[in-house]
């Protein structure tokens, strides 16, 4: 067995497979219940107390309120968290593609003239040196 | 051909094995029931018609597209579901269909991002190896690989694949919109890189250049493979006219 195959093996039997798509979804959508959850929370907290008359009732359930906005605004959070890193990777992607396309059409534009002249046999793209730039 | 073809043993397990893969985009079946090995040292070629399922297919082996049923396995471990990065870092690396280059960097720029990953070589080092493969690249280190020829563009990909020794290499439409003298130069490489004890998976529509350096091929015919064999064992199969040419 080569080198090449022996560090495969060790490395596939090491791997851990990585869920990550699967647990950003859950992530999301647990983000999403806590956010509305402890939005509806906080407001039926907030109604009851104003229905009381025992102080202790009222400021237990202020309080209640104001743990359920916390939760609302730490499942705020999570889920732009986890729908931003899907957006971005698309957005990353795109990025790829159309910066290939721009270079797609530049070089088409650089080599039309060139094709037109009679020129085709050498390469009529000049070389851009990034270093020089 | 490839070592195994003359003569070397394979190893017992295939190094990257698809067993009764069934995929899907959305609720569109296009797998149903891919079984595929590729021994260690071997070069398989995976044909078929266009829309048959070899990109699919391409794709579920290098991580792009989780399968809805089957097992992804490499060396004889389960990494079904493993992510495209994770099956590069521990050596199966994917040229993906069409141009698999950051076109707005130059070539030596390209190299260099294969750099950045964990246990990489230096760029020196790279770029040595890289250029000695292909004294064209050399050339033309400063060049946007944009502007690039498609044969060149599909040489740089070659050189990031080769930069992390990965053990097998999937290559995708390695032709798509080449001569046919650049193909041909193409496939000589990667002859030369199974010569090294790389295994590959090669993908193709057509068959003539590929099946010059394989030692099996498999024939996929609506989301399944159809046919397996040696190439001379699929003579009379590849004959048939939706390989996209007569042969």
């Amino acid at each position: 067995m080569s080198e090449r195959v022996a560090r495969l093996e060790q490395e596939a039997a090491n791997l851990k497979v990585s869920t990550s798509a699967k647990r950003d979804g859950l992530y999301q959508a647990a983000g999403a219940l806590a956010m509305v959850v402890g939005v509806v929370v906080a407001f039926v907290a907030y109604q009851l107390s104003l229905d009381k008359a025992d102080d202790r009732d009222i400021q237990s359930l202020i309080i209640l309120a104001v743990a359920m906005l916390a939760l609302a605004v730490a499942g705020a959070a999570v889920f732009l968290r986890y729908s931003l890193a899907r957006f971005l990777r698309f957005w990353l992607l795109r990025q790829l593609y159309e910066g290939q396309a721009q270079v797609d059409r530049l070089v088409g534009e650089l080599r039309a003239p060139a094709a037109a002249d009679g020129e085709a046999a050498s390469d009529p793209i000049p070389t851009p040196d990034r270093a020089s730039q | 051909m490839s070592p195994a073809g003359n003569g070397v043993a394979p190893a017992t397990e295939p190094l990257l094995e698809l067993a009764g893969i069934r995929a899907a985009y959305g609720g569109i079946e296009v797998l149903h029931g891919v079984d595929l090995a590729v021994p260690a040292g071997a070069v398989v070629a995976l044909l078929g018609a266009n829309g048959a399922g070899k990109s699919t297919t391409v794709k579920v082996a290098a991580g792009l597209l989780a399968p809805s049923a089957g097992a992804v396995r490499v060396a004889g471990h389960d990494v079904t579901g493993a992510s495209c990065h994770d099956l590069a870092r521990i050596g199966v690396c994917t040229i993906p269909e069409g141009r698999g280059v950051f076109p707005n960097l130059t070539v030596r720029e390209n190299l260099w991002m294969a750099t950045q990953v964990a246990g990489a070589p230096r760029l020196d080092r790279v770029e040595d190896g890289a250029y000695a493969r292909f004294p064209l690249l050399g050339e033309r280190r400063s060049q946007l690989a944009g502007s690039l020829s498609g044969g060149e563009q599909q040489m740089l990909a070659l050189s990031r694949a080769l930069v992390t020794d990965p053990a097998v290499l999937v290559l995708d439409e390695l032709s798509m919109g080449l001569a046919p003298i650049v193909v041909q130069q193409l496939y000589d490489i990667v002859a030369q890189v199974a010569q090294e004890g790389i295994s590959i998976l090669v993908v193709e529509q057509f068959a003539r250049a590929v099946l010059g350096i394989a030692d099996r091929a498999a024939i996929m015919v609506n989301g399944v493979v159809a046919h397996a064999g040696t190439p001379a064992e699929l003579q009379s199969e590849l004959s048939s006219a939706y390989l996209g040419e007569t042969t």
